[in-house]
């Protein structure tokens, strides 16, 4: 009788849950049950195994038209209709491509619009412990990142701890509204003339005064906006409600000067960001306290393994070193050794840049000194190699080579972030045809990326530089994938030549985590017979056993170049009698010898480069 | 099974006698409620239902007002050739007693002519605009398996003609059209000569329902019987092009739906004791309802994909001077986007009770409870689960001229609501709203409601 009982309990069991408005099943019901417990943890083994792929998150896949609000794909500096959906969808894309590791832009809810342009990128944070209902909601955020570790893939969140969102307005004339313009917009302040609107006035100290026909009035109030439709308003959540405050901002108005001493570098780090991006105070306790705990909630909420963070040189040291050792903490505490943090500072100057990288700050930066002087002025401008020799020279001098204390075990030094373009400058190609003049982008854009993949550091490639997109400064450089001529198409050449060289970098420990030493750098940019040339070794017994490769990229576009300047080649530590094989070559790769006195003398077709593992090493 | 109402008497009839008919009716019905309520913090009382058919004790105020004609043309009334023209005006609040300005909110709820006998004496077709429905759920206000609201026109026939309700079959088709831009849409164009433009209407695609109903009643011993519907509808839309919010042209893909439901009930034909089940499944974009405009799109722009399912009771027992109420439902929604973790597909129910007692022939008292559950798909900013929940405790005392019964009208009652949301019912109101910040809510009013002639009920 029991047996009959709990049989009869079985049956009627889903009708019990139907009627307990629980899951339902099948097609007649919904199942709304609650999602498994999340358990973030460490995905991570080693971060110079990485290649980080860079998705703007609304221009690369709509999978999900109900967060599609006010898209408008037509107008470049409009919401066009991705969304974290969309991008899980196409993992396998992705991953044909051979990177490893996705950053995605922002997540959080940011004020809508502003000025006609919309906050699509998702830096005009309006309250970071919301998400932005544009790209999905928190499960399906959830559902790209375990969809990526599933496949080992990890993902980086971009965060912005700098400022906020276009939220208050400074009411200069006091009359409680916002005015494009103040007294005919310009006011002559000493010898500077002072642009005027209350929306993102010119910068000055202490704060942006106010003033009426009777002279300065003192410190102009801030005044926030109230519009719901526009989310151009206060935090909702409690916890960001210091962000609410005028304690929380500097009210210096915007930036005009990022470099000129003496005031260049306070306007840098107490100034609005240009575009009425409000400068957050992040020196106060309770600023600070805020984005930690709201970042580290992202962790622990979505499993996010690192975090590249926008604007770090606007923001003072010590923030960096208080607030990365708390997120460092916080994801430790959830099983996270080898959380990433690295930033962008915007900056040519690389002891600027490198700064960041001491005091356990960040882990690592993105190289923007290596992307001006190497893939600006070399690669596209035809530029001396020993640049890039001397690029190598000068962050072993600026950045630190101690790990951050609770970092990811990597001296800053060795995690630097490559890359050739972003969505904050133009296009490889767009650059290569506006700066250099160049006929041959695309052969310009394979060599430059050879150089990206086998260099040391970490890799970044920027979404569409596989399709060959090749639009200019923002916005035309933030495309549609779904606009490509074939859209996600992976037969592209560029496509396919990303491929071979993430497979090189998977099969040769030596470039992913071994010592990269200089062989050939020249002066040479014209008819002489290594012109063009840089070639570097890349070796290492990390992995068990020797490792090692050889690459060698002519830069020059007009001849053939060598590795040899008269008499003179190469010399390479390889072992005498070494047979080089270059692997790039999907097959049949031409094969060179280390001569007796251990050189080499590699020839490369103009624009062109090989990479020489020794022969038996699979790809 | 519409309950036997004491109420359907005609309150107002007169035989005339018209030229070229034999005989003729007029009569005069309405249905209405009027509500008045504070919150006991100084606010007005306010419906607090988080599912989309909760108690109906604090619906606004509603009336309506119905004129009917019907004539006969045969020698005696009721004979032959039979006719009705109806015509319905419904008028929501607000009231002008409330606000002091004249505007209600009207609507021709009916407007449509009928005739039964032509062909055979128990075929009837009617033309127009009407309310086409079947059984209510009373305490929920709401018809969960036919509910068409329709331009058009239809047929029924009683296929036993020695029983006129025992079997009948009914066949409807009608149009609607929203005038929301997924259906109709209005643009300024130039015009083909001179200067200036003209509105030029660039999307009309209005909804062709087509509804089948087979209904059969079974009587039992003395006036009880069992009573059995099959239902089914088939919804179409034609594609379209329209300008989207971004001044873009958007095409427009067609749409299908479809419906099948079923309806089995008991009646013991005394007191007006039943009790009814009905389920209902819905696809593409019969699932919204006839009138709703879809949401949540799957990546075609369509609504392939979405579908409803949904199980519902309804029931009333008397006994002596007791009564009671009871009606449930528990409705699943999937939408189109096709996205698993959609905080638009969701789950909801309800279970509401509401036992009588009366104390005499015209005073009684009742309570009610309302334990209304509601849960999507998608979990929210913090992580948690959209699961939502309410607990509503009512009391109620009231009259009835009329005497007993749980559909005796008119009534005067006197309605205090209590309301328990947990936090999840509260997240479902914007944090600017009260609702959002308490758990419980007050709702003491004065309600009257009645209904004579009226096709509400």
């Amino acid at each position: 009788m029991p047996a009959l009982l709990n049989r009869l309990r079985l049956l009627l069991r889903p009708l019990a849950l139907c009627l307990a408005v629980t899951p339902l099943a099948g097609t007649a019901c919904v199942d709304t049950s609650p999602a498994p417990k999340y358990q973030p943890g460490n995905h991570v083994a080693e971060w110079k195994d990485e290649v980080i792929y860079q998705v703007l998150v609304d221009r690369f896949a709509n999978g999900d038209r109900s967060n599609d609000f006010r898209v408008n794909p037509t107008a470049p500096a409009r919401y066009h209709g991705g969304d974290w959906r969309g991008l899980a969808d196409k993992l396998d894309y992705i991953q044909a491509l051979g990177v490893t590791t996705l950053w995605i832009s922002p997540i959080v809810r940011n004020v809508e619009t502003d000025a006609g342009i919309d906050s699509y990128h998702g830096y005009w944070t309006q309250d970071p412990f919301l998400l932005n209902p544009h790209f999905g909601n928190l499960e399906d955020l959830r559902d790209l990142t375990r969809r990526a570790h599933e496949r080992g893939m990890k993902v980086i969140l971009d965060i912005v701890t700098n400022h906020m969102g276009q939220m208050f307005f400074y009411d200069i004339n006091m009359n409680g509204r916002p005015d494009e313009s103040v007294e005919g917009g310009i006011k002559t302040k000493g010898d500077k003339t002072v642009h005027l609107t209350e929306y993102d006035p010119d910068y000055e100290t202490p704060f942006v005064q106010s003033f009426t026909s009777l002279g300065n009035a003192g410190p102009a109030p801030i005044i926030f906006f109230d519009s719901p439709t526009l989310n151009r308003m206060p935090p909702l959540s409690p916890e960001a409600a210091f962000l609410g405050t005028k304690e929380a901002y500097h009210r210096r108005g915007r930036v005009v000067n990022y470099d000129a001493p003496p005031d260049g570098d306070e306007q840098t780090m107490f100034g609005d960001f240009p575009g009425g991006l409000k400068d957050l105070a992040t020196e106060h306790p309770e600023v600070r306290k805020v984005m930690h705990q709201a970042y580290a909630r992202w962790i622990a909420l979505a499993d996010f393994d690192g975090f590249r963070i926008d604007t770090v040189k606007h923001v003072e040291h010590d923030f960096w070193r208080e607030w990365g050792s708390n997120i460092r903490k916080s994801a430790k505490a959830l099983g996270k050794d080898k959380f990433l943090l690295f930033g962008e500072a915007f900056d040519g100057r690389d002891k600027l840049v490198g700064s960041y990288t001491f005091n356990d700050e960040l882990d690592g930066l993105f190289d923007f000194p290596q992307y001006f002087q190497v893939f600006r002025d070399v690669f596209i401008g035809g530029g001396a190699t020993t640049k890039i020799e001397a690029r190598w020279k000068e962050r072993a001098t600026n950045w630190s080579s101690t790990p951050p204390a609770g970092g990811v075990g990597v001296p800053p030094v060795d995690l630097h972030v490559n890359f050739l373009d972003n969505h904050d400058v133009g296009r490889f190609l767009w650059a290569a045809d506006y700066y250099g003049k160049r006929k041959d982008g695309p052969q310009v854009l394979r060599n430059a990326l050879t150089f990206l993949l086998m260099e040391d550091g970490i890799p970044c490639i920027y979404y569409g530089t596989e399709q060959e997109f090749a639009g200019g400064n923002d916005p035309a450089n933030r495309e549609d994938m779904w606009t490509a001529p074939k859209p996600y198409s992976t037969s592209g050449a560029t496509f396919q030549h990303i491929a071979r060289l993430t497979k090189i970098r998977r099969a040769i420990p030596a470039i992913r985590r071994g010592k990269l030493a200089f062989t050939w750098t020249t002066d040479h940019v014209a008819d002489e017979e290594d012109a063009g040339i840089v070639a570097f070794e890349r070796s290492s017994t990390e992995a068990g056993g020797l490792s090692y490769a050889l690459v060698v990229v002519n830069t020059n576009a007009a001849h053939p170049s060598s590795t040899s300047s008269g008499t003179t080649n190469m010399k390479v530590s390889a072992p005498a009698g070494t047979d080089l094989v270059d692997v790039l070559a999907p097959t049949g790769g031409a094969t060179v010898k280390v001569a007796g006195d251990g050189t080499v003398k590699v020839s490369v077709p103009p624009g062109g480069a090989v990479v020489l593992a020794p022969a038996g090493t699979k790809i | 099974m519409r309950p036997l109402l004491a109420a359907s008497l005609v309150a107002t009839s007169a035989l005339l006698c018209l030229e070229g008919t034999a005989s003729a009716q007029f009569s005069f019905g309405s249905y209405g409620r009027v509500n008045a309520a504070s919150d006991l913090r100084g606010g007005s009382g306010r419906q607090a239902n988080i599912i989309a058919y909760g108690s109906r004790l604090d619906l606004p105020s509603y009336a309506e007002i119905q004129l009917e004609r019907r004539d006969s043309y045969g020698s005696t009334y009721g004979e032959g050739i039979r006719t009705n023209i109806v015509f319905t005006l419904g008028i929501a609040a607000p009231l002008f007693h409330e606000t002091g300005k004249f505007e209600a909110q009207t609507a021709v709820r009916n407007l449509y002519a009928d005739v039964t006998g032509i062909f055979h004496k128990s075929f009837t077709a009617w033309v127009g605009s009407r309310m086409y429905r079947g059984d209510d759920i009373y305490l929920l206000n709401w018809w969960p398996l036919d509910n068409l609201n329709m331009v058009g026109g239809g047929v029924k026939l009683a296929l036993d003609t020695s029983a006129p309700d025992a079997t009948t079959v009914a066949i409807a088709v009608g149009l609607g059209r929203s005038s929301d831009p997924f259906s109709y849409q209005v643009q300024p164009s130039l015009r083909p000569t001179g200067l200036g433009t003209a509105d030029v209407i660039v999307l009309d695609r209005p909804r062709v329902v087509v509804s089948e109903r087979l209904q059969h009643i079974q009587k039992l011993d003395g006036p009880a019987g069992v009573k059995v519907v099959l239902y089914a509808e088939q919804h179409a839309m034609s594609r379209g092009v329209r300008t989207n919010e971004a001044g873009l042209k958007e095409e427009l893909p067609a749409e299908n739906g479809s419906m099948i439901g079923a309806q089995i009930g008991f009646f013991t034909g005394k007191r007006d004791t039943f009790v009814n089940l009905f389920f209902r499944y819905a696809t593409g974009i019969a699932a919204y309802g006839d009138k709703t405009l879809p949401s949540a799109l799957s990546l075609d722009k369509n609504t392939n994909g979405a579908h409803e399912a949904l199980a519902a009771i309804s029931s009333n027992v008397e006994v002596g001077p007791l009564g009671v109420l009871v009606g449930a439902y528990v409705r699943g929604f999937r939408d189109a986007s096709g996205n698993p973790n959609s905080r638009s597909t969701f789950n909801e129910g309800t279970f509401t009770i509401r036992p009588q007692l009366w104390i005499g022939e015209h005073v009684g008292i009742s309570g009610e409870w309302s334990y209304q559950s509601y849960s999507t798909a998608g979990v929210n900013d913090a992580g948690q689960p959209d699961r939502a929940k309410v607990n509503r405790f009512a009391f109620i005392p009231f009259l009835t001229p009329s005497g007993r019964g749980s559909f005796a009208r008119p009534q005067l009652s006197l309605v205090y609501v209590y309301t328990a949301r947990d936090g999840g019912a509260k997240a479902l109101y914007p944090s600017d709203d009260r609702f959002a910040r308490r758990s419980g809510e007050h709702y003491l009013g004065l309600g009257a409601e009645w209904w004579f002639n009226s096709s509400y009920r």
